[in-house]
């Protein structure tokens, strides 16, 4: 399912009710594009902590290890989960 | 009676023991193109570290003529020794002697390893080249098994457990290196299976070879049953100790760190280049993942199953870290059953033994069709997304390109506690591809 697929869903009506139907599909399927064919969105969000230069990325793996070394997380107590087998 | 005698007497049982089957059945071994179980383990640990436990024990059956054939070891071998100067747990069956097969006796002597294993954490490797079942013994030959069986459930989790199958392993035999961590296979030589050929030709007419049943390349590439498949005994061996040297003893210790050979400020400009911005176009992912590790070195670890989803370890500054990449080159990096019971098992290891997680994500989402649908892949998927969830050890994402749909929730996002994630310029976080495939 490309941009098309989702514009046709989340636009129907628009597109439908648009002088020249073909053209604002192209325009919206652009637009949708435009707004998730990259990464800054989840950037916005704060769903992505950077955006990088693959060129740094093993320095920022190992920038990042040696900030994680003390982490600590715990799982609440259980007997065991149910993973599904 | 002086003690020169008795230290005779303690020579010659000794000889006894080493020599397992005798000659004519050790020629026989080596003409099969295998090792010995002394030469195995000799190859296995460093050299002269070999310390034997139960070298004269012999079984206690006394049915079917067996009270008059005792051998030393009852076909098995086991002990300790060092691997890189740490110590480890093994037994080594001897095919020469009854067959390798198992009696009572010879599952106490596993037994035995196994829970001095567990009482000081320490790994343990185990050797396989077994008939099966002595089935003189009867019930008691089950008993052994189920003995061992749970020992592994209970060491699991607990201390790192390996296995090679460097012969047959056939029936009951298969499920002790089945709950273990590791499975390596020998080509040729190594096969298992829960009823061979014989018992499938009788029963459904099939006919099979046992090595399209059960070998090396079948429970590599087909069943994902192995992890490693490997040309001989000694690049067998040699590859547990590859292994061994990025895990830790116990899950109570952290994963050995070794002096770092390489730089960690190291960039690598030709990586902005390997991504291409079409989606549609494939790379290989491991390019990344080898450039940004120690020296370039990534071991690789069920290569042959599941391509579309590459695991493995590596060291980053020294330390051992566990990947999980999404592949491109294979299914587009898609996600299927194989591909997340590969990546759920890897992800489950590495956060018992406290390995860190690296993730490399180009993922356009999970297999579609009939056949992943029937074959349960909402229940398969699942297992990747338990596995990311429960994970408590430092876990970072690099989004390369594709991050879409239920996948991108998946592959460690911030979400399920993913600890940090970045994306490249190139990355691609939607709910739907924002191109069509």
């Amino acid at each position: 399912m490309g941009a098309e697929g989702a514009v046709n869903i989340i636009c129907r009506d628009a597109i439908k009710g648009a002088e020249d139907p073909d053209a604002e599909r192209k325009r919206r399927v652009e637009d949708y594009r435009e707004k998730f064919a990259n990464p800054y969105k989840a950037a916005e969000l704060g769903y992505i902590d950077d955006v990088i230069d693959p060129a740094d990325t093993r320095p920022r793996l190992i920038q990042a290890l040696r900030l994680l070394k003390t982490k600590r997380d715990v799982n609440p107590p259980k007997k065991h989960g149910n993973i599904p087998l | 009676m002086g003690s020169n005698e008795q230290l005779d007497r303690l020579a010659r049982k000794n000889d006894q023991a080493l020599a397992g089957g005798g000659e004519d059945r050790m020629a026989k071994q080596h003409a099969a193109g295998k090792l010995s179980a002394r030469e195995r383990i000799d190859r296995l640990l460093d050299s002269g570290t070999f310390v034997e436990l139960d070298r004269f024990k012999t079984h206690r059956c006394v049915d079917f003529g067996m009270d008059a054939e005792k051998i030393y070891g009852d076909g098995v071998v086991t002990g300790h020794g060092l691997v890189a100067g740490r110590q480890v747990f093994v037994f080594a069956q001897d095919f020469t002697v009854f067959g390798g097969s198992l009696s009572l006796s010879h599952a106490e002597k596993i037994c035995k390893v196994m829970d001095m294993a567990m009482k000081v954490g320490a790994p343990l490797i185990g050797l396989c080249d077994s008939g099966g079942a002595r089935i003189q013994e009867g019930v008691m030959s089950l008993a052994g098994y189920a003995d061992i069986f749970l020992r592994n459930v209970m060491a699991s989790g607990v201390i790192p457990q390996i296995t090679a199958i460097m012969g047959p392993s056939a029936g009951g035999a298969v499920y002790s290196p089945a709950l273990t961590d590791w499975i390596f296979m020998v080509e040729k030589t190594g096969y298992m299976f829960i009823t061979g050929p014989e018992v499938i030709k009788a029963v459904t007419r099939e006919t099979v070879t046992k090595e399209d049943l059960g070998g090396a390349m079948a429970h590599n590439t087909t069943s994902g049953v192995a992890h490693f498949a490997e040309p001989d005994d000694a690049t067998c061996l040699a590859r547990i100790r590859e292994l061994l040297a990025f895990l830790p003893q116990n899950n109570l210790e952290t994963p050995p760190c070794v002096a770092a050979t390489d730089d960690p400020l190291r960039r690598d400009e030709a990586l902005r280049e390997l991504v291409p911005s079409d989606p549609n176009k494939p790379y290989d992912i491991r390019e990344l993942v080898r450039s940004n590790l120690d020296d370039g070195y990534f071991f690789e670890v069920q290569a042959l199953y599941a391509p579309n989803i590459v695991v493995g370890f590596g060291r980053l500054d020294g330390a051992t870290v566990g990947i999980v990449a999404n592949q491109p080159l294979s299914m587009a990096g898609c996600l299927d059953i194989n591909a997340s019971l590969k990546g759920a098992r890897f992800v489950r290891f590495c956060d018992a033994f406290n390995i860190p997680l690296i993730v490399y994500e180009d993922v356009p989402g999970f297999l579609p069709g009939t056949h992943q649908e029937h074959g349960g892949i909402i229940k398969h998927g699942a297992k990747l997304i338990y596995a990311f969830c429960e994970a408590t050890v430092p876990r970072i994402t690099v989004i390369t390109r594709k991050a879409y749909g239920g996948a991108y929730c998946v592959m460690n996002s911030r979400h399920i506690r993913g600890d940090l994630v970045v994306g490249f310029p190139t990355a691609e976080i939607a709910s739907w591809a924002p191109r069509a495939p």
